[in-house]
């Protein structure tokens, strides 16, 4: 599709539409109120955290042991845990490894399984057969308890500020389930005449995938990408949430909710209400967001 | 049928052999050396002779090849080795964690299950109002909500509505048969309506599928009240998918049972689990995959089966 508009653009045959993305974001946003309203939510989410040190109203990781556990107040909007952290500024920084991890493992893990998928579904047969069974082998393994082995073969490496063997650990379990979504969609895309125009025209098959099916592959794999993100995001804050995701001091919401005994969180309950609310909302806004891109740009939905 | 048979149970044993070559290659290759870790973890010193002696004990000593004969051969009889940091029988360790974690997840399958039902069939039946919207925004909260978050809410709720908790320790069916079912419901809702948004939301899309089917249109021409044609027309054949991807689901289920029972503080497989990784029990969580796995494999070999019985046109290839 990009592709076709470019031409035409360029050869001016057609009279050139201007910022065709503004108006394909204007579309979505009347069709999918749901969809805008996540996206504006992701938005602001992202803001947030770019700008996490200047909103923030105290340093997430200073603690004031004459200040523990108290309720909110106009010092403290969201209270304070029980080192006397200012749980909102705790929050704020916590958007930053949750939408980094988050989205960069659902951006690799699709890449990757995107790659698998569309192998397996262009060339078929044995190809796809022996991808499938393998796929069939790692789904075996339940996803937490996948990323929970390779933290425990891999344990920490951290370069520059990231957790490397984190990332693997989200990143590897999803492969196969991508791998899975992406192979169904360039099935579909795989019998399409112009595929087998393109074959008889005699063009190799690494440039029927990259010029031919790739680019048909788009809309699944932003769907794909935007749904998983909501799934990695939860599996970062549950891994942390179990004391192997991302390590202390670091600001992190699953972290935050980790080690609160019940007595802590029955007497304070907003050292666990916020941080569990930002992970809600976080993964709410990008699952829905995943389904509103479902339905705006899958041709079998849209009206 | 018999033919069908043999290949997916061929299909099944290859999938398991696969996982535990994987998983044993898996944790042979890491640097550290697991019997070492045992006893120098706390700050322990061992000597390179008392090292060697425990090596042998534990088997850690043979070439690689032998020690995988030894593991493909040890899972044939079932038997899963030993435990590097408990040194019991690992069958054992998990004989004793499974059934209660088998009790969570099948509650948890039947929460899911019930709860999906009525949130699936409003949301086809009143596609594209306001309540379409709301049940979607309902199922998609389901799926985002941390099940160890919501774990706390309900107890949360819980104290301030009835003033009472489920016991934390650990209570026997046979000494307080109300309290122990008490400990499992709370734990099995929270997994469970997870679960059940998935389900309802599969069998909302499933449903306006079949709603559009020929023989929808004539049991309503054929004048079959509105409530029956649900029932007994769409709604059987709606259910085959849903049924279909709970064999998927279970291991999803599994999944938020490890987190779950450390918020419920359940001594099942989450909990074993938990504690294989803590203390590098890496014969241990060799182990637990290779359950995982076959409790996967199986109830999907389960579905699968059943779902040949139930649709005639499965038999076919």
């Amino acid at each position: 599709m990009t592709a076709s508009i470019t031409q035409d653009e360029s050869s001016g045959t057609f009279p050139a539409t201007r910022k065709p993305m503004a108006k394909a974001l204007r579309r979505f946003v009347s069709t999918q109120p749901l969809g805008a309203i996540a996206l504006l939510l992701i938005a602001s989410m992202f803001i947030a955290g770019s700008f996490a040190p200047q909103l923030a109203p105290y340093d997430p990781l200073a603690a004031a042991f004459d200040a523990v556990l108290q309720p909110p107040s106009s010092a403290h909007w969201m209270g304070t845990d029980n080192f006397g952290r200012d749980v909102l500024s705790r929050i704020v920084h916590g958007m930053r490894p949750a939408l980094l991890l988050g989205i960069s493992t659902a951006l690799i893990g699709s890449l990757l399984g995107a790659a698998v998928g569309t192998t397996s579904a262009y060339f078929g047969g044995r190809v796809d057969a022996a991808l499938q069974r393998a796929n069939d082998v790692l789904l075996s393994i339940p996803l937490i308890v996948a990323a929970l082995v390779v933290v425990a073969v891999l344990g920490r490496r951290v370069v520059a500020g990231v957790d490397i063997n984190l990332m693997i650990a989200i990143t590897l379990p999803y492969i196969p389930v991508m791998a899975r979504v992406m192979r169904s969609a360039a099935l579909s895309v795989r019998v399409s005449p112009y595929i087998d125009a393109a074959r008889a025209l005699g063009f190799s098959h690494a440039r029927i995938i990259a010029r031919h099916m790739l680019p048909n592959l788009i809309s699944p794999w932003l769907v794909m990408v935007s749904a998983f993100t909501a799934q990695t995001i939860l599996l970062e804050a549950s891994l942390s949430f179990l004391g192997v995701g991302v390590a202390e001091p670091t600001p992190a919401w699953g972290l935050m909710l980790s080690n609160v005994s019940v007595e802590t969180f029955t007497t304070a309950p907003w050292v666990v209400l916020f941080p569990g609310l930002a992970i809600s909302s976080t993964v709410f806004s990008f699952s829905l967001l995943g389904d509103a891109l479902r339905d705006a740009l899958d041709p079998r939905t849209r009206h | 049928m018999l033919a069908f048979l043999f290949k997916r149970i061929g299909q099944l044993v290859f999938t398991l052999w696969c996982v535990a070559t994987l998983t044993f290659f898996m944790l042979r290759v890491l640097p550290g050396d697991p019997v070492e870790f045992k006893y120098t973890s706390e700050g322990g010193v061992i000597t390179a002779e008392q090292l060697q002696q425990q090596r042998v004990r534990f088997g850690f000593d043979k070439p690689v090849p032998v020690q995988y004969a030894h593991w493909i051969a040890g899972l044939v009889r079932m038997d899963l080795g030993m435990s590097i940091w408990s040194e019991n029988p690992i069958s054992k360790e998990i004989g004793t964690r499974l059934g209660v974690t088998i009790q969570l997840a099948l509650l948890a399958l039947a929460f899911g299950l019930v709860m999906a039902l009525p949130l699936g069939i409003a949301g086809a039946l009143s596609r594209g109002t306001w309540l379409d919207q709301l049940i979607r925004i309902l199922t998609v909260t389901g799926q985002s909500v941390p099940s160890f978050w919501l774990a706390m809410l309900v107890i949360l709720a819980m104290l301030a509505t009835f003033g009472w908790i489920p016991a934390i320790e650990a209570v026997r069916f046979q000494d307080r048969p109300w309290e122990y079912v008490a400990q499992l419901v709370v734990p099995a809702a929270v997994v469970g309506w997870r679960l059940s948004s998935v389900n309802a939301r599969l069998l909302r899309s499933s449903l306006i599928e079949v709603l559009g089917q020929d023989y929808v249109r004539t049991a309503h021409a054929k004048g079959v009240g509105p409530f029956r044609v649900i029932w007994r027309h769409a709604l059987a054949n709606a259910l085959l998918p849903t049924v279909t991807v709970i064999g998927i689901e279970f291991a999803g289920l599994l999944g938020g049972l490890v987190v779950t029972e450390q918020v419920f503080n359940i001594n099942g497989i989450g909990r074993l689990l938990m504690q294989a990784i803590s203390y590098s029990d890496l014969a241990l969580l060799q182990g637990l995959v290779m359950l995982f796995s076959l409790i996967y494999v199986v109830v999907g070999f389960a579905v699968d089966i059943a779902h040949a019985l139930l649709d005639p046109r499965i038999r076919i290839h």
